[in-house]
């Protein structure tokens, strides 16, 4: 198990890497100068080839990745802002903690949420909760974060003004409370349908007869024998769910003017101002890659195939890779 | 609790019962797409304590459903039982409650599943999976009794108590059949239903199992219920032989009754479709058709179109044959007088 997680961490580098190769050149090539995006219309040619010249824009490409490369991954250093001139990395190691915080509370919130809807719906099959949790989920996976997240701000924080309409001071958890909420939606509705679609393929399965054929009772023939293993599918979406919640955050953020990362990058974008975007990416592609392995370890807790694979899998691939070689010899 | 112990009683000390276990008239139908399925057709038969019954048959002939009612968990919907009573020591099943039921299946009554490898939960040891049905019915039991309780079964069925920790996909077909049994036989069932426990087996193995039940069986003097359309199990193990076709009976008697002087022609046509040691055959003997389709069954005799025998009284409505006894203990459902005479 611990090789498997090494050799999976491992695999996490050359994924950044390419990433960072991938943003650097994006943004290299996007239309935009950042140096008249800083100085504005009214600046001189002079003042313009100065400032060019010392934010190292006017080297080539391949210089400038070289030169951002080092600084990334030796440095751990990811250059100013062009704005502001503040350390990138400082930023946003104060900001991500928010962004996190709104991302994992409102997975909690989905899978809370989720999974007994989603229960609920295959328990009533074609009854009137089955069509209720459905018609909820189909209505809450065609709204959009950002729109959830309007018009939550315009019934909680206008019309029944008990939570902030955004904005953040620190040490106050309500800010959080929509935010949260509105990022949550989308999910939800993915994981009842998800966890009703696997529940009822698992009632069926042989094995719930056996529990039923022993005399279990019903409650605990669903929530001890269906449910784990109606939730190894449910694991997978609600790994990438994360994903695209932290993708959403960003968005559900700028609604909010929640200062986390996504507003940041947003701001980053808009300023043409490259280390932010750049840094800020990069942040989220090395938490995305570290959540999928935690999902990828929870799969082999929940399913034990799946842990002697993973046990398994060294010795397979030496196997693999003797056969290969003997065919090879062959040809 | 108390109810508990008055079920109890009455299932255990009822012994003035007429039968241990008498399935009577049981009808059960299937729904689906609009279309009824007639899965059984009044069932009836009786089971004494400590023998064993072959219920012998075409795949789809009803007899998982028969078993399957039996324990009360058949899927509903689509499943429904249209009427019949199936009585345990007097009790009749179909009128306690869920609750009661639930007492009775594991400990009075355990079913062995056709496919042992589909009937273990993938995500539970199989050691756990043992211990559930222990302790499911002996609350009073320390955890560790249930554990030791369980490692005691492994060790019965020939798996090393060392394996309860292991998972299902980390057994053979064989072994996992044999923790299937394990299971089944954990609380001294009064009546193990088995549905084909041999079918997914190779024949060593199955030889094996077959052994293993036969041992167990005797030790505890439960009470078997056979399912299988394999003729050399059903002499190798019962007592008593019920042949299946359509969802109902159409023959029914001794195990020597039956394989020595089978009458009806279906039963003549099973054991004509077995290849001989002796005879010098190069091809098998087949029953000529098809099993009926159970949502639009024939009229009169279900077995009319593929019997040879068949005259015009066969294909009539009102005429459906009655399960006659014609001797012994064996019963017949034909409408031929030769049939049920032949015996000189």
């Amino acid at each position: 198990m611990a090789r498997y997680i090494l050799k999976r961490l491992l695999l996490m580098i050359p994924v950044i890497l390419g990433v960072c190769i991938l943003v650097f050149t994006i943004m290299y090539f996007a239309p935009g100068d950042p140096a008249q995006v800083i100085l504005g219309g009214n600046a001189t040619k002079e003042q313009y080839a100065e400032l060019r010249e010392k934010l190292g824009l006017n080297r080539s490409y391949f210089e400038r990745l070289f030169e951002y490369m080092r600084n990334v991954f030796l440095r751990f250093d990811f250059g100013t802002s062009y704005v502001s001139g503040a350390s990138v990395s400082k930023e946003i190691l104060s900001r991500f903690p928010r962004s996190l915080l709104i991302a994992f509370v409102s997975m909690i919130i989905t899978l809370a949420a989720g999974i007994p809807l989603g229960i609920t719906a295959a328990t009533h099959r074609n009854k009137a909760g089955d069509y209720a949790t459905m018609l909820f989920s189909l209505v809450g996976v065609s709204m959009p974060g950002f729109w959830v997240g309007q018009m939550l701000q315009v019934l909680f924080a206008i019309y029944l003004a008990i939570l902030p309409f955004g904005g953040y001071t620190a040490g106050h958890p309500e800010f959080y409370v929509l935010p949260c909420v509105a990022a949550s939606i989308g999910g939800i509705a993915s994981i009842a349908r998800q966890t009703r679609s696997s529940m009822l393929e698992v009632i069926r399965a042989d094995y719930i007869t056996t529990a039923r054929a022993k005399g279990q009772t019903e409650h605990a023939v669903l929530y001890k024998h269906a449910l784990k293993n109606a939730l190894i599918p449910v694991i997978t979406s609600a790994g990438m769910s994360f994903g695209i919640t932290m993708g959403g955050a960003l968005v559900i953020e700028t609604v909010f003017a929640l200062p986390g990362l996504g507003m940041y990058i947003v701001s980053g974008i808009n300023g043409r101002d490259y280390p932010v975007v750049q840094g800020g990416i990069i942040f989220i592609s090395i938490a995305f890659s570290i959540v999928m392995l935690l999902v990828d370890l929870v799969y082999a807790f929940v399913d034990p195939r799946i842990k002697t694979q993973y046990q398994g899998e060294h010795k397979k691939r030496s196997k693999a890779g003797k056969k290969q070689a003997a065919a090879g010899g062959v040809s | 609790m108390k109810k508990k112990d008055h079920l109890t009683e009455e299932l255990c000390w009822q012994e003035e019962s007429e039968h241990f276990l008498s399935v009577k008239d049981l009808v059960v139908e299937y729904t689906a797409a609009g279309e009824v399925i007639h899965a059984v057709n009044g069932v009836s038969f009786d089971l004494e304590r400590g023998e064993t019954l072959g219920l012998v048959g075409e795949t789809g002939a009803g007899k998982t459903t028969i078993a399957k009612s039996i324990l009360r968990i058949l899927p509903d919907p689509p499943a429904k039982v249209r009427s019949g009573e199936i009585l345990l020591n007097g009790v009749d099943l179909y009128k306690i409650s869920e609750r009661d039921m639930r007492k009775v299946r594991g400990e009075k009554i355990s079913m062995i599943f056709q496919d042992p490898m589909t009937a273990l939960n993938p995500v539970m040891t199989v050691g756990d999976q043992i211990a559930e049905a222990i302790q499911l019915h002996h609350s009073d039991y320390s955890a560790k009794e249930v554990t030791l309780r369980a490692c005691e079964m492994l060790e019965k069925v020939g798996i090393p108590a060392s394996r309860y920790s292991d998972y299902p996909h980390q057994f053979s077909g064989g072994m996992k059949q044999r923790v299937v049994i394990a299971m089944s036989l954990a609380c001294n069932p009064l009546l193990i239903l088995a549905d084909e426990p041999t079918t997914a087996l190779d024949v060593t193995i199955q030889a094996q199992v077959l052994d293993m039940m036969k041992a167990l069986r005797e030790e505890q003097n439960t009470s078997m219920i056979l399912i299988t359309h394999d003729l050399g199990v059903v002499a190798e193990t019962c007592d008593r032989v019920a042949v299946v076709y359509a969802g109902q009976i159409i023959e029914l008697g001794s195990k020597e009754e039956i394989f020595d002087d089978p009458r009806h022609p279906y039963t003549l046509g099973l054991f004509g479709s077995l290849p001989t040691l002796t005879g010098d055959e190069t091809r098998l003997h087949p029953i000529d058709g098809m099993p009926p389709n159970p949502a639009d069954l024939p009229e009169g005799c279900a077995f009319h179109p593929r019997c040879g025998k068949a005259c015009e009284s066969c294909r009539m409505r009102d005429q459906a044959p009655e399960l006659v006894h014609i001797g012994g203990t064996h019963y017949v459902r034909c409408l031929d007088e030769g049939v049920k005479e032949r015996e000189a």
